[in-house]
């Protein structure tokens, strides 16, 4: 299980900020790798995308994916972190992220160990 | 509600120097924006403001949500929305409404300010130069229950509590009629006034529809209790956790003790055996068992070492205003009855006399009943001392209320909030913290609203809300003084243009099917059998009291960035003997004690669920069934003993809480719940 870790991650040569916040330690994990995987080239958790979709109780509501990154040949994709145990509550989210990430020529891809 | 992302075009549109607005919205563009200006407006504010601009002008959408939170400055928004409608738009009436008294006097204070003091549109220089004369067409008038129409004709922005617009009152019919038939067209701000029952509030607006060339709603919460949303699109989101990290509000720092119970007391108020349970005795774990989450902040003892925890961060809290500004501690209860009952603990065990505490009631606001003297000799009126809460001559320090008190209602100066009830949901939880967000002084200064709140009542969810996860464990004394107020925190910034990703635009609208995904949406449960469950509860006729506690430790959450949990130790309060309450009530005081506590449950009940209070009525006669039914063995009120009433008024938060969402939608029918 990822432990709930906070702070601020401060080597990141690939965003465009001083820092970027992790909130669990798989984030800082993804953070290092993104900086050692030569195919991406900026990455940030800093995005400001909100995609929109109904919850189960039929309530409009903003899903905010945590990493935005453009690799080597220009493509750009969203990342998501997410338990093995949770992803089917997850499902309404992922198939918004999937539909608005497609509309965009983007990747959408969810990272999930255990 | 609809959730709209301005996204690239708008952010394109504010580096072109925003193409193709109007020549005065240019002006008053840069006036806003001037860098040497004196009073800046916040970045958020002017964000808003942009957006309102761009919606309206180069996308012609005129029905707006702004999602701010309180604190926010909502009002300098409204104001400069509206010196740019009139600049640029010819609007010259603005009809301002409200859903209560006390918004209304706070907007009141911007809008028709006191000899000396300065509207909002001379505070922020809303106007350019050029334009200041258009400042004096903008007179407003207050709608008053009763008062003539006269005003809406001759000022510039009208300001009303939205009951002055409902068809069910004389007055009503009449402001409806002069805005449709005797003025020109105009703008409506919406402000928190969504939060009145649906019914009346979507048909004023629907009414004024056809003469409204803008409208704009703002609310730091758009979701109603009832679920429903207002129509509006929302297109700015400026919320709790961002406010904190930019440090426009304050940091929220949650105090909760971690008690074990030593002593148990029960009763049978039926057969009249009572007896005290120690933890070392056998029959305690048992015993335990039966206590109620709720008792921990309604015993008398829990009780009162939960007052002692909030008076203690009161003290600290006057200590860091160094007498500048007059802190108030808020203390929210359950009903009114807790309400009194609070009160009297702090005249009787802390010596908090008349003078220092208000309860403050549903109808304190239209109360004109005197509660003080002013330094002029004239009463002071509870409405009045409920506004000018902070003030430093203002005697009270300390404001009792129930849940009624909500939007609007937010004084800077709150500095403690006591949670002496549960909150199941969201809006409401976040609505009270809210009251003690927004900031005392602007500037640099870092304030703290400090929450003292009980582990047992599993608020987990709102500190969540409010921006708090995962917490880190972090072994500390007692600090006083201001190095236990949390650091500024770091700001991110923009170092590498370069790095920063270009978000594409869509190739297609990615079109949502809403209509199948809401077919698919499974449909609220509303039992229908409810008088099924209902007679088949139980309800207990003893009743075990927390009658000794000990804090063991105290933990203390720093709800911001850093997210920090701090283990405080010593913080047990010892308590001298405390009286127990032993009223002698007459037969006659019961039976009315409990026939105003059940209509007090039926219009609460009500409106937590968004049925307005036409059916209140209605459900009364079902409660008091169900309570001859399941506690009276059948019999009349009349014809029983007082001691089934007082076991009956001991166990009425049980009983509310049968009367649930579902419940409640059963026996009032279906699935609108605003019939």
């Amino acid at each position: 299980m990822p432990t709930s870790e906070h702070g601020e991650f401060e080597e990141a040569t690939k965003s465009a900020y001083n820092f970027e916040y992790y909130d669990s330690s798989w984030e800082l994990d993804l953070m290092k790798e993104l900086e050692k995987d030569s195919e991406v080239v900026k990455w940030t958790k800093n995005h400001g995308i909100i995609i929109p979709y109904w919850d189960e109780d039929g309530k409009l509501r903003g899903f905010k994916p945590d990493f935005l990154t453009e690799k080597k040949d220009g493509t750009k994709e969203l990342i998501e972190i997410k338990g093995r145990h949770l992803l089917l509550q997850f499902k309404r989210k992922m198939e918004a992220a999937e539909s608005w990430c497609k509309a965009r020529k983007m990747n959408f891809r969810v990272v999930s160990r255990y | 509600m609809k959730l709209t992302d301005l996204g690239k075009n708008f952010e394109l549109w504010k580096s072109d120097n925003y193409p193709n607005v109007k020549d005065n919205t240019r002006r008053f563009i840069e006036n806003l924006t001037n860098q040497n200006r004196e009073n800046k407006l916040w970045k958020h504010q002017l964000e808003a403001i942009l957006k309102l601009i761009y919606s309206y002008e180069i996308l012609g959408k005129n029905n707006l949500l702004l999602n701010i939170v309180t604190g926010g400055g909502k009002t300098v928004i409204i104001g400069a929305c509206i010196a740019w409608l009139k600049m640029s738009h010819e609007l010259d009436k603005f009809l301002i409404l409200v859903p209560n008294i006390i918004v209304k006097d706070r907007l009141e204070t911007d809008f028709l300010p006191k000899k000396n003091e300065n509207s909002v549109f001379e505070k922020f220089d809303l106007f350019p130069k050029e334009f200041k004369h258009l400042e004096h067409e903008l007179n407003a008038h207050v709608l008053e229950a009763g008062g003539s129409p006269q005003g809406i004709l001759e000022s510039g922005i009208v300001l009303s509590n939205i009951h002055q617009f409902y068809e069910t009152n004389i007055s009503g019919k009449r402001n409806l009629d002069w805005f449709l038939n005797k003025i020109g067209n105009f703008a409506i701000f919406n402000d928190e006034a969504h939060n009145t029952p649906a019914i009346e509030y979507t048909k004023v607006l629907k009414m004024l529809t056809h003469k409204t060339l803008f409208r704009l709603d703002t609310t730091a919460t758009p979701d109603r209790a009832d679920g429903k949303t207002p129509d509006s699109e929302m297109i700015e989101y400026y919320g709790i956790s961002q406010a904190l990290d930019d440090g426009i509000i304050k940091s929220v720092v949650v105090y909760q003790p971690d008690p074990k119970i030593v002593e148990l007391t029960y009763t049978n108020k039926i057969t009249g055996e009572n007896k005290k349970v120690t933890e070392l005795d056998k029959e305690f774990r048992e015993a335990e068992s039966n206590v109620k989450p709720f008792q921990w902040i309604i015993d008398k003892e829990p009780m009162i070492k939960q007052i002692a925890i909030a008076l203690k961060r009161f003290e600290e809290q006057k200590r860091r205003a160094k007498e500048r500004y007059k802190p108030v501690l808020f203390i929210v209860t359950m009903r009114v009855d807790e309400g009194s009952r609070v009160k009297e603990v702090l005249e009787k065990e802390f010596n908090l006399g008349r003078d220092k505490v208000l309860l403050v009631t549903e109808d304190t606001a239209d109360e004109l009943v005197s509660v003080a003297t002013k330094p002029d000799g004239e009463p002071l009126t509870a409405r009045e001392a409920a506004t000018n809460l902070g003030k430093i001559d203002n005697p009270f320090e300390i404001v009792i209320s129930v849940l009624m008190l909500r939007e609007g209602w937010d004084v800077p100066q709150v500095a403690v909030i006591l949670l002496l009830r549960k909150f199941c949901s969201e809006v409401y939880g976040q609505q009270v913290i809210g009251r003690g967000l927004r900031k005392i002084r602007e500037g640099d200064e870092r304030q703290i609203l400090a929450v003292v709140d009980h582990p047992k009542l599993q608020h987990d969810w709102l500190w969540r809300k409010v921006g708090a996860s995962g917490l880190r464990r972090v072994d500390t004394e007692d600090v006083l003084g201001d190095e236990d107020i949390p650091a500024t925190p770091k700001i991110q910034k923009l170092v590498n243009q370069e790095n920063l990703i270009e978000i594409p635009s869509p190739e297609y609208e990615t079109k949502i099917d809403f209509d199948a995904i809401l077919k698919k949406v499974p449909k609220k449960e509303i039992s229908k059998n409810w008088k099924q469950i209902l007679d088949s509860v139980k309800y207990d006729k003893d009743k075990w009291v927390i009658s000794k506690t000990k804090i063991e430790q105290m933990r203390k959450l720093y709800i911001n960035k850093e997210r920090r949990m701090e283990i405080l130790s010593g913080e047990d309060i010892e308590l001298e003997d405390f009286e127990e309450e032993k009223k002698e009530i007459s037969r006659d005081d019961l039976e009315e004690e409990f026939k105003q506590q059940i209509v007090e449950m039926s219009s609460s009940l009500l409106f937590e669920n968004g049925f307005g209070g036409l059916r209140k009525g209605e459900l009364y006669n079902i409660i008091i069934d169900h309570i001859k039914l399941k506690l009276f063995n059948g019999k009349n009120l009349s014809e029983v003993r007082k001691e089934e009433i007082e076991m009956v008024l001991g166990n009425l938060e049980e009983i509310r809480k049968n009367f649930s969402k579902p419940i409640i939608q059963g026996i009032l029918g279906g699935k609108d719940a605003n019939k």
